[in-house]
C-alpha cells in the first residue's frame, strides 16, 4: 500500500472479527445462566423504579406488582417484564454496545454491572431478535438479524424505530423476542425436564427479589418462591451480624450474615452467597467458602447436612461487589470478599462444633428428654425466616449434656472347644455357655484376685 | 418400594390383565420375524421365580437365549430350581449393575418389568439401554403408576421420585387417576428422546437411530399398571421394519392413548358358551344365559389371549 507520496505506510490489522466475538461471548456461559442474566436485567429495571429505601412504600414489600415472564418453545424465547423499560438514551448510547462505556451513567445497586449479559445471552440464544421497550415517555423496537450484522462491518444495529410517544404506567416494560433459535436450543427448550431445570435455577438465583415481591413465571406457571429460613428457638439462635464495608466512601458496601442449622438436607447444605440480591455462589462446600480451611472448620461431611450459611452483599457501585462476569462464583480475590472469609470460618465455628456433638451424641445417646437432637426437632416447627433474624449475635446452641460415666460392667465373649464346656457345664451344674462363662469367672476370681481387693 | 419382593404377594401367572399383555406382545413381537430371524434375538427380563414371560418368548418365539435378572441374591437357590429351561442365565444384582455388565451386540428384546414407582434409578437403566441396544431391539418398561392415596403427597413423592425430570405441570390434582401414568408416558417419552440425541450426536445419517413406540398398555389390577415399549432401530434399518405391519393389531399403540386392558369376570362355563360362538359380532342369547353385554363384547376383543384358571380339584 502507497500514499500519495509514493511513501508505503504499512498497516497491521488489528480489529476483531464479530464472529469471532460472538462465539468466544457465547462460550463462557451455559444456556441456563444466560436466560437468568436476562432476567437480571429485569430486576435491575425493578431496582431502578423502586429504590431500596423508598420511604413512601409503607407496608407493601418492594417489588410488589413487578413481574417478569419467560416464554420458551422450541421455536422462540420471550421474556416480558412491567420493570420500567429501557430509556432511548440509556439503549441508544449504552444498553446495546460491548462493554459500559467509562461515561456511561450508573445504576446504582444494579445486578447487570458488566454491560454484557443481555447480549451475550441474545447471541446464546437464536440468530434473530427483537427488543420492544415502553417507558412513559418514550419507546423503540430494535431488531436485529445476527449473520447479516455479523457479516457487515458495521458495530451499531441499524433496524431500529423510535417513538417519543408518552405512555400510561401500565404499558411500561420490555418485551424480549428471539426467534430462529440455535438448534441445540430449540432442543432444549422442547424439554420438560429443561423447563424444570431452568425454574429451580430461577427460584434459586433470583431467592431474594422474589421475596420481595417480584413474580416470576416461566411459560404461564409461577416458578416457586424458596423462603430462607433457620431453625430457631429458645435454646438455639442464628448467627448474624450486620456491617457496612468502605463506610466512608459514598457507596458503601453493606454486608449481612447468617449462619445457622436448617433441614439436614446433603444436596442443599453449605455457604450461599449473594451481591445484591442475586445468588452468585452456593450451595458451596468447598474451600471457597472457608470449609477445610482452618481448626474446627473440616472439610465438608455429611454429619454437617444442616449447616446453612448465607451472605449477603448489597452496594451502589458494583466494581465494590466480587462477583465474576458470569456470575457463576466469587472473585475470591476481591478485596470485600477477603475481609469476609475470615469472618465466615468464625461464624462456622459454633455451629461446626453443636453438629459434631449432635452426631456423637448418635452413638451415646444421651438419657431423657434432654438430647441436642430433641432441641432441634423442637425448634424445626419453628423456623424464622432470615428477614425475622435481627439481632446480632454469634450461633447459639443448647448447653451440651454431661457424657455419661463410662460403664462399670464390661462383657466378654470367647470361644472354647464344646466338648469342653459341656463337661464344665456338668460340674457347674448350669445349662448354657453363658452361666459356664460367668462360673468359671467367679471361681477363678475368688480363689485369685477376691483377697487384694 | 417395601421389603418383600412383589412375587411372595401374588403369584404373577394368576394376574389375568397381565397375562393377556404379555401374550399381546409376543404376537406382536413375531412379527419381528419378517425383517431378522427371531430366533437370533436374546431376551432380557426379570423372570421372578415364575418366569411366565420366560416360557412364552421360548414357546412361542423360539428365543433360545435368556438373560434373567434377579435383585433377590438371597432366594438363589430358588430361582435356579425354578427356571424352566437350560438356557436362561441369571445373573444376580440390581438392573443397573446387571444391564452395563452384559454385552449389547446381539439384537435383543428387553421387558423391564418393575413393580415399583418410575424413578430415577429406572430412568437410568431405560437411558442405558437407548443408548446401547443395537438396531431392531425392543426396550419394554412397566412400573406402578398408582397415585398417592393421600392427595396432598402425590407431588411431593412425584418430584422425590423423579427430581428435575417431572414436568412443572404436575400438580397433586393431576397425577389423580390414571394422571400418574400420563405422567410418566411423558417422562419416559423424554427420557428416550434425550438418550436418542445422545447417542446420535456426531453419527452419520444412516446410524441415526430412533424408537418407535409398539405398545402403551393400562391396567389394574390393584394397582394401576403402566407398560410402555418399542422398537429401536437405526435409520438404515427403516424400511425392514415397515414391512412388519404391527399397526395391524388393534393394541398397537403409538401414541399417547393407552390400551387399556379390562378383564371381565366370566365363569369358564360361560367362557366356553362365547368361545363357542368366536370369531364373531354378535352373541345369541346373552340375555337368556345372563351374561352382561358389555363383558361378551370386552371378553370378544380379548379371547385370543385370555387365560384360563381352573381349581383341578373343582
Amino acid at each position: 500500500m502507497a500514499d500519495a507520496s509514493g511513501v508505503e505506510s504499512f498497516v497491521v490489522q488489528g480489529e476483531p472479527t464479530k464472529d469471532f466475538f460472538i462465539s468466544m461471548l457465547v462460550r463462557d456461559i451455559g444456556l441456563i445462566p444466560a436466560i437468568v442474566d436476562l432476567v437480571d436485567n429485569s430486576v435491575d429495571g425493578g431496582r431502578r423504579l423502586r429504590p431500596a429505601d423508598d420511604p413512601d412504600r409503607g407496608d407493601e414489600e418492594r417489588f410488589d406488582g413487578l413481574f417478569v415472564a419467560l416464554r420458551i418453545t422450541a421455536e422462540s424465547f420471550e421474556i416480558i417484564d412491567n420493570c420500567g423499560g429501557i430509556s432511548w438514551e440509556t439503549a441508544s448510547n449504552y444498553a446495546f454496545r460491548f462493554g459500559r462505556p467509562t461515561e456511561a451513567p450508573s445504576t446504582p445497586g444494579s445486578i447487570g454491572q458488566f454491560g454484557i449479559g443481555m447480549k451475550r445471552a441474545l447471541f446464546k440464544l437464536g440468530n434473530a431478535f427483537t427488543v420492544r421497550s415502553v417507558t412513559e415517555k418514550e419507546d423503540f423496537e430494535l431488531r436485529v438479524n445476527v449473520p447479516e450484522w455479523s457479516a457487515s462491518s458495521e458495530w451499531n444495529f441499524s433496524d431500529v424505530t423510535y417513538r417519543p410517544d408518552s405512555h400510561a404506567s401500565n404499558e411500561v416494560g420490555t418485551t424480549i423476542t428471539v426467534t430462529d433459535l440455535h438448534p441445540a436450543v430449540s432442543e432444549s427448550f422442547s424439554l420438560k425436564r429443561f423447563e424444570t431445570e431452568l425454574s429451580d435455577e430461577l427460584s434459586m438465583r433470583h431467592q431474594a427479589s422474589m421475596s420481595d415481591g417480584l413474580a416470576v413465571s416461566l411459560n404461564g406457571i409461577p416458578v416457586d418462591v424458596d423462603v430462607l429460613t433457620l431453625l430457631t428457638s429458645e435454646e438455639l439462635k442464628p448467627g448474624y451480624f450486620a456491617e457496612a464495608l468502605d463506610e466512608e466512601s459514598e457507596t458503601p458496601v453493606h454486608v449481612s450474615m447468617y449462619t445457622g442449622v436448617s433441614a439436614s438436607s446433603p444436596a442443599d447444605a453449605g455457604w450461599y452467597v449473594y451481591c445484591n440480591g442475586r445468588l452468585i455462589l452456593g450451595p458451596d462446600r468447598t474451600s471457597v467458602t472457608g470449609w477445610g480451611t482452618a481448626r474446627g472448620v473440616p472439610q465438608y461431611h455429611n454429619q454437617y447436612a444442616r449447616f446453612r450459611g448465607y451472605l449477603f452483599f448489597e452496594s451502589a457501585s458494583v466494581d465494590k461487589l466480587p462477583w465474576t462476569t458470569t456470575k457463576e462464583g466469587v472473585d475470591s480475590g476481591h478485596w470485600a470478599y477477603r475481609a469476609l472469609k475470615p469472618r465466615m470460618v468464625d461464624a462456622m465455628r459454633p455451629v461446626m462444633a453443636f453438629l459434631n456433638a449432635l452426631d456423637a451424641e448418635k452413638d451415646n445417646p444421651a438419657p431423657g428428654k434432654e438430647s441436642l437432637e430433641s432441641f432441634v426437632s423442637a425448634a424445626e416447627s419453628s423456623p424464622s425466616t432470615l428477614g425475622q433474624i435481627t439481632t446480632t449475635t454469634t450461633f447459639t446452641s443448647p448447653q451440651r449434656p454431661k457424657a455419661p460415666k463410662p460403664p462399670e460392667t464390661q462383657s466378654i465373649q470367647f470361644v472354647r472347644p464344646k466338648k469342653q464346656i459341656d463337661a464344665i457345664k456338668k460340674k457347674l451344674k448350669v445349662s448354657s455357655a453363658g452361666k459356664v462363662g460367668e462360673g468359671t469367672f467367679d471361681y477363678f476370681y475368688k480363689r485369685e484376685c477376691a483377697d487384694d481387693e | 418400594m417395601s421389603n418383600d419382593a412383589s412375587y411372595t404377594k401374588i403369584n404373577y401367572s394368576l394376574r389375568p390383565a397381565k397375562a393377556i399383555e404379555r401374550k399381546m406382545m409376543v404376537e406382536l413381537l413375531r412379527r419381528l420375524d419378517r425383517s431378522a430371524s427371531l430366533a437370533h434375538y436374546r431376551y432380557v427380563g426379570f423372570g421372578s421365580p415364575y418366569f411366565a414371560d420366560f416360557a412364552l418368548l421360548h414357546r412361542s418365539l423360539g428365543i433360545r437365549e435368556m438373560v434373567s435378572i434377579e435383585h433377590e441374591i438371597d432366594d438363589e437357590a430358588r430361582f435356579r430350581f425354578n427356571a424352566p429351561f437350560a438356557s436362561i442365565d441369571l445373573k444376580f444384582g440390581e438392573s443397573g449393575e446387571v444391564l452395563a455388565e452384559l454385552s449389547w451386540t446381539q439384537r435383543s428384546i428387553v421387558w423391564l418389568d418393575y413393580d415399583g414407582r418410575l424413578d430415577a434409578a429406572k430412568l437410568e437403566d431405560l437411558d442405558y439401554l437407548m443408548r446401547n441396544v443395537p438396531s431392531g431391539s425392543v426396550v419394554v418398561l412397566s412400573v406402578n403408576a398408582h397415585p398417592h392415596t393421600d392427595i396432598e403427597k402425590r407431588l411431593q413423592r412425584a418430584r422425590a421420585d423423579l427430581d428435575s425430570a417431572l414436568p412443572r405441570t404436575a400438580s397433586n390434582e393431576s397425577l389423580g387417576g390414571w394422571g400418574t401414568a400420563e405422567m410418566y408416558r411423558e417422562v419416559v417419552n423424554e427420557q428416550i428422546q434425550i438418550s436418542l440425541g445422545e447417542r446420535n450426536a456426531g453419527q452419520p445419517a444412516a446410524a441415526q437411530f430412533a424408537y418407535r413406540q409398539l405398545f402403551n398398555f393400562q391396567y389394574s389390577d390393584g394397582a394401576r399398571m403402566l407398560t410402555l415399549g418399542g422398537l429401536v432401530h437405526d435409520a438404515g434399518q427403516q424400511a425392514h421394519f415397515n414391512g412388519c405391519g404391527f399397526d395391524e393389531f388393534d393394541f398397537f399403540r403409538d401414541a399417547d392413548d393407552a390400551y387399556t386392558i379390562e378383564v371381565p369376570k366370566l365363569t369358564l362355563k360361560e367362557m366356553r358358551h362365547l368361545d363357542a360362538q368366536l370369531p364373531g359380532d354378535t352373541f345369541a342369547d346373552l340375555e337368556e344365559v345372563g351374561i352382561p353385554v358389555a363383558d361378551a363384547a370386552t371378553y370378544a376383543e380379548l379371547y385370543r389371549f385370555f387365560p384360563k384358571f381352573v381349581d383341578i380339584e373343582a
